[in-house]
């Protein structure tokens, strides 16, 4: 599994985990992130259990097991947190940081060490050793309890579904041409994302807040002008389409 | 067969145990329907049936140990399937953790060491449990079995008692003779079925 670092600043860190080359081949793949300030680590969206192996192979490059102190969902899929009772034996004292109405729902994967913390509604906060991280509501971005998370000091949003392309193993981590990046967007987008009101609620939402890198749980980053971009595109996108023909 | 196929095959093996014994508690249920039967037959068909009327408590007798044994032998079973589940996922994990020790610098395998070494000995007290276990269930259907045998008899004795009975009821109760017969031998075999599951799993 690949790492790269989206953002440094003394003890703060943020990498993402991803294109992992012993990925079967018919499971989607997945980004996955890790906060990291101090002795202090969150693991966003830690994914599948069939890539748990590679996910703590990497994460250990990084953080001390000891220090991973909390796990956070952004909803209940299992690319998202199937692994969940693999990290419950593993870790200890470490908190499951996901949407308040998921949580039975996720218990299913296991869960006997971790204490699970419900978010929510109308989102909450997290203290990452002196950083403070904000979860953003989400709801029905894809799923009916969503959050995704913010990091004002590092201008990062972890976009969980929202952004997401269906992309080549080999791709890159940032998008490079955004015209070229929308065929790979576009139908997941129409297709996962059942809300146009949610959509809009949440692009008002986001344009509040200052985005420096903007990354989904698949597919390429987006930095910079490539932020506004999505955002302008996803605006003009109808979702909620189905064909039942 | 690997650690994670022996777990697998436990609770898939533990989960046929609890299947069998609820066909042979629903049979047990039939056991007692028959038993108040016989017994009604029994005071219509008056003195020449008295003998009949106390074969049919012991009849009923039999249906309560049935049910009794089941509930409990289900009870086992049931415990068994969720811990053999448990051990199936720890065996998974410590294959994973295997893959990151080979896969880490020594550093990160310093750190793998004391998790491995704690989910191993969860795993080694969760198939002693496991192993445990499974000896009481064998002894608790093979004890139900033996007792299981008395239907037999009970069948014997009733053919017996329906010879003494007035003609008019001598077909019904040898009904009911060959009711319990077939009751029995089919609790039996369920029984049987749960046994073989269960001595195949033996260490």
């Amino acid at each position: 599994m690949k790492a790269i670092s989206l953002y440094q600043q003394g003890k703060h860190q943020w990498l993402c985990f991803g294109r992992d080359p012993d990925k079967a081949e018919k499971i989607i793949d997945t980004n996955q992130y890790m906060i990291t300030n101090n002795n202090h680590s969150i693991i966003l969206d830690p994914g599948g259990i069939e890539i748990f192996s590679q996910m703590l192979t990497s994460v250990l490059r990084y953080t001390k097991i000891d220090d991973i102190k909390a796990l956070f969902a952004s909803h209940q899929d299992p690319d998202i947190i199937s692994s969940l009772g693999l990290w419950d034996q593993c870790l200890n004292n470490a908190s499951l940081y996901s949407p308040k109405i998921w949580e039975t729902f996720i218990r299913h994967f296991g869960m006997n060490n971790i204490n699970f913390e419900g978010i929510s509604d109308e989102g909450g906060k997290y203290n990452l050793d002196g950083i403070e991280l904000d979860f953003v509501p989400a709801h029905y971005l894809h799923s009916s309890g969503n959050f995704h998370v913010y990091d004002k000091r590092a201008k990062i949003l972890m976009s969980g579904d929202v952004g997401a392309a269906m992309d080549d193993i080999d791709s890159p981590f940032f998008v490079e041409d955004f015209e070229e990046h929308i065929p790979k967007m576009e139908y997941f987008h129409r297709r996962w994302m059942p809300s146009n009101r949610a959509k809009d609620e949440w692009i008002a939402r986001v344009r509040k807040l200052d985005i420096e890198i903007m990354a989904p749980q698949h597919g390429s980053i987006f930095k910079g002008e490539q932020v506004d971009n999505f955002l302008n595109w996803f605006e003009r996108l109808d979702v909620g389409l189905a064909s039942n023909k | 067969m690997n650690n994670k196929q022996k777990a697998a095959e436990t609770f898939i093996s533990v989960a046929n145990v609890a299947s069998e014994l609820s066909r042979a508690q629903s049979i047990a249920v039939e056991l007692s329907i028959i038993s108040k039967n016989a017994r009604a037959l029994a005071v219509r068909a008056g003195s020449t049936a008295a003998g009949f009327n106390e074969i049919t408590r012991f009849i009923e007798g039999l249906s309560t140990l049935t049910i009794d044994a089941a509930e409990t032998v289900s009870g086992i079973a049931t415990t068994q399937t969720k811990s053999a589940n448990e051990l199936f996922r720890t065996y998974s994990l410590l294959a994973m953790l295997d893959t990151v020790q080979s896969d880490s610098e020594a550093e990160q395998k310093q750190q793998i060491l004391p998790i491995y070494s704690r989910i191993q000995a969860n795993a080694e007290k969760l198939k002693n449990q496991i192993n445990s276990k499974l000896k009481e269930l064998i002894d608790s259907l093979d004890e139900t079995k033996l007792e299981l045998r008395a239907t037999q008899v009970v069948s014997v004795v009733s053919r017996v008692e329906s010879v003494r009975a007035s003609k008019d009821f001598q077909e019904s109760l040898n009904s009911v003779a060959d009711k319990v017969s077939n009751a029995g031998n089919r609790i039996n075999q369920h029984l049987e079925n749960a046994r073989k599951s269960l001595i195949k799993l033996r260490p």
